[in-house]
């Protein structure tokens, strides 16, 4: 009877999370105007109507380039911020905790400052732009997940290399970074996910439709065809795809980056 | 293979912690030493010094009479078994032994030949292409031995390499630690909290407290001839049983008294017993010179008849240990297991004399 309880509570709680989803799928394949529940029939005609247009692979591009971009900026950053503050003791080294306060801020609070910084640069409305926001927000949390993973990584890892031969290069690129791969992985998803799913910078830092990317559009969308629900979750189930996928590639890695498991 | 020479060797980390205190030590080209100690006597500080994992605070540190003190780890020609392997994950069994040799060049048939040897020594021939976190934690020990061996440095260090390992698992490494130590003819310096580790792989044993050795000798001499108190107490298991009380002079003889028990020196150290006349001492006897006569069966020197209440005993199959209560304290005694006692019997033991010890209570150091 308690284990009943529980699965009843626990199906109760996947079917409230993942309705969303559901609906969307539901609704991607429905014909439209449908109604009922269970649709009568399937269909991929939405998906087509998508996949069919120009400027979708476009957006696609620009999400593409500008995830990239981001993890190319912040991942390496976020290797050596987190390996210092594992292994080296610094003068400043105790604010380092802010770190975990600073996701926590609304973004939307530093829109102005930063999209007048920006202005100032001249790099406003370029795919820069968006990198550069991306990467300075996602950054905090990256380095403090590297952290976490480099702290359950054993120095002696690092002092077996030293007696084996290495100087201090060598100990780093040979030894630690190889064993730092789950952490990295782990902050890459992160990364990943947060970047190709902004959509407040896309919004807020560029107009041309021409970098315009994925979230960005599905908003754009919404305005130009708010009553073709069937194509507007198409585009959405669309876009939620490619971070499924890299999740599901780096699973492993990154529930052991997750939980700074360092298994030898 | 090389001496490794440790002089005046201070350690002291900020505050103002010091962690080894003017330490000097010698191991002999060969030799198997082991240092020993409680959690915190400095002794893994003292390997890593060897090792240039920490610097040294003052002292020199020679290995093969050069002195290494500014000299990086990797310039050291040493090798270091971890506690924990420290393995490198990324690579297999095969890469982890020859990540030393590839550094250092050489050709890939030498390391080939290397790597293949030591696996064979060790018996790890078949996980040569597994990683470590494929393998149980003997086989993990093997291969951190196995990365070390291959290199033929200097010398091998040892921090307390079989910590990690189930009872039974230690047993068998540390035979063939010992084997390995026979085979290669190697200075190894050793690490351990384990006192029964240090007696059976030791050629030597540095006994270490509080940063300061205690003694260095061979593992019987400590046993016999324990330095002070401390060495005493800690080597041995059950340990040395100790009396706290005081030296009176009485017709010529030394008696040892704690007021209710009163016991005589052996007059072969009456020179030595004499100046402590009247000072607070503490008499100290092993679990295995308290004994029960048997008939026809010799015992060396005088014995000491020592009356006391059967509290418990613990059968150990081939022997017993029989936990005394004599007035303040318990006294154990290591005895034939045929031996029938009762708890709450009184009971009469006798001290084999000539193997008693005799400390100054104040200072720990032996008398006798």
């Amino acid at each position: 009877m308690k284990r009943f309880a529980r699965a009843a509570v626990l199906a109760a709680l996947t079917a409230f999370c993942l309705f969303p989803i559901l609906w969307g799928v539901r609704t991607s394949l429905s014909p439209p105007l449908e109604k009922a529940l269970w649709p009568a029939r399937l269909t991929v005609e939405h998906y087509g109507k998508i996949l069919s247009r120009a400027d979708f692979y476009r957006y696609a591009l620009n999400s593409f380039v500008l995830t990239a971009g981001t993890l190319l900026v912040v991942i390496p950053l976020a290797l050596m911020a987190g390996y210092a503050l594992a292994r080296h003791r610094f003068w400043g080294r105790q604010v380092a905790p802010v770190l975990l306060a600073l996701p926590l801020l609304p973004a939307v609070s530093f829109l102005v400052p930063i999209a007048g910084y920006l202005h100032a640069m001249g790099l406003y409305d370029t795919r820069l732009a968006l990198v550069l926001a991306n990467a300075a927000f996602a950054l905090p949390f990256a380095i403090w997940m590297v952290w976490n993973f480099v702290h359950a990584l054993p120095p002696s890892l690092e002092e077996a290399a030293f007696l084996d031969g290495c100087s201090r290069l060598q100990a780093l690129v040979r030894v630690v970074l190889p064993a730092m791969g789950p952490g990295a992985a782990a902050a890459s998803v992160f990364v990943a996910v947060q970047s190709w799913s902004n959509y407040l910078f896309a919004f807020a830092l560029t107009s041309d439709s021409r970098i315009r990317v994925l979230p960005h559009a599905i908003v754009e969308y919404i305005g130009q065809f708010s009553t073709d629900l069937g194509g507007l979750t198409a585009i959405g189930i669309l876009t939620l795809i490619p971070p499924l996928v890299l999740y599901q590639l780096l699973q492993k890695w990154f529930v052991a980056g997750m939980y700074g498991a360092a298994r030898p | 293979m090389a001496d490794v020479v440790l002089c005046n060797v201070t350690k002291v980390y900020p505050p103002g912690v010091v962690a080894v205190k003017d330490l000097s030590l010698e191991v002999r080209d060969r030799e198997f030493m082991v240092l020993v100690g409680p959690s915190g006597c400095g002794k893994s500080t003292t390997l890593r010094m060897i090792a240039g994992l920490e610097p040294v605070t003052s002292g020199e540190i020679f290995i093969a009479d050069r002195q290494v003190n500014d000299v990086a780890p990797k310039d050291r020609d040493l090798a270091m078994v971890f506690q924990n392997y420290a393995l490198y994950p990324h690579m297999s069994v095969y890469r982890n032994m020859a990540f030393g040799l590839q550094l250092r060049g050489g050709s890939r048939a030498e390391i080939d030949r290397r790597v293949r040897e030591a696996a064979d020594i060790l018996g790890i021939t078949h996980l040569l292409d597994r990683k470590p976190r494929a393998l149980s934690g003997g086989e993990r020990q093997r291969v951190a031995v196995g990365r070390a061996i291959v290199r033929q440095p200097q010398a091998f260090l040892f921090d307390e390499p079989l910590s990690n390992l189930d009872a039974k698992m230690r047993v068998q490494m540390r035979a063939e630690l010992s084997k390995l130590h026979g085979r290669l003819a190697a200075t190894m310096i050793y690490v351990t909290h384990d006192q029964v580790e240090a007696m059976t792989m030791g050629d030597r044993i540095a006994v270490m407290k509080d940063g300061v050795i205690q003694q260095v000798a061979e593992p019987l001499e400590l046993y016999e001839h324990p330095a002070n108190r401390f060495v005493a107490e800690f080597i041995g298991s059950p340990p040395m049983n100790f009396i706290e009380g005081h030296l009176e002079s009485v017709g010529g003889g030394f008696f040892f008294t704690d007021g209710r028990f009163r016991v005589e020196m052996p007059l072969a150290c009456r020179d030595r017993v004499a100046p402590h006349t009247g000072k607070r001492v503490t008499f100290g006897i092993r679990p295995e010179h308290l004994c029960e006569p048997v008939m026809g069966v010799d015992v060396a020197g005088p014995l000491a008849p020592v009356t006391a209440r059967v509290e418990l005993i613990e059968p150990m199959g081939a022997e017993q240990f029989m936990y005394l209560s004599l007035n303040d304290t318990t006294l154990i005694a290591r005895l034939d297991s045929h031996i029938r006692a009762e708890v709450n019997e009184i009971r009469t033991l006798y001290m084999e004399m000539s193997q008693a010890h005799l400390f100054d209570a104040t200072t720990g150091q032996a008398i006798f």
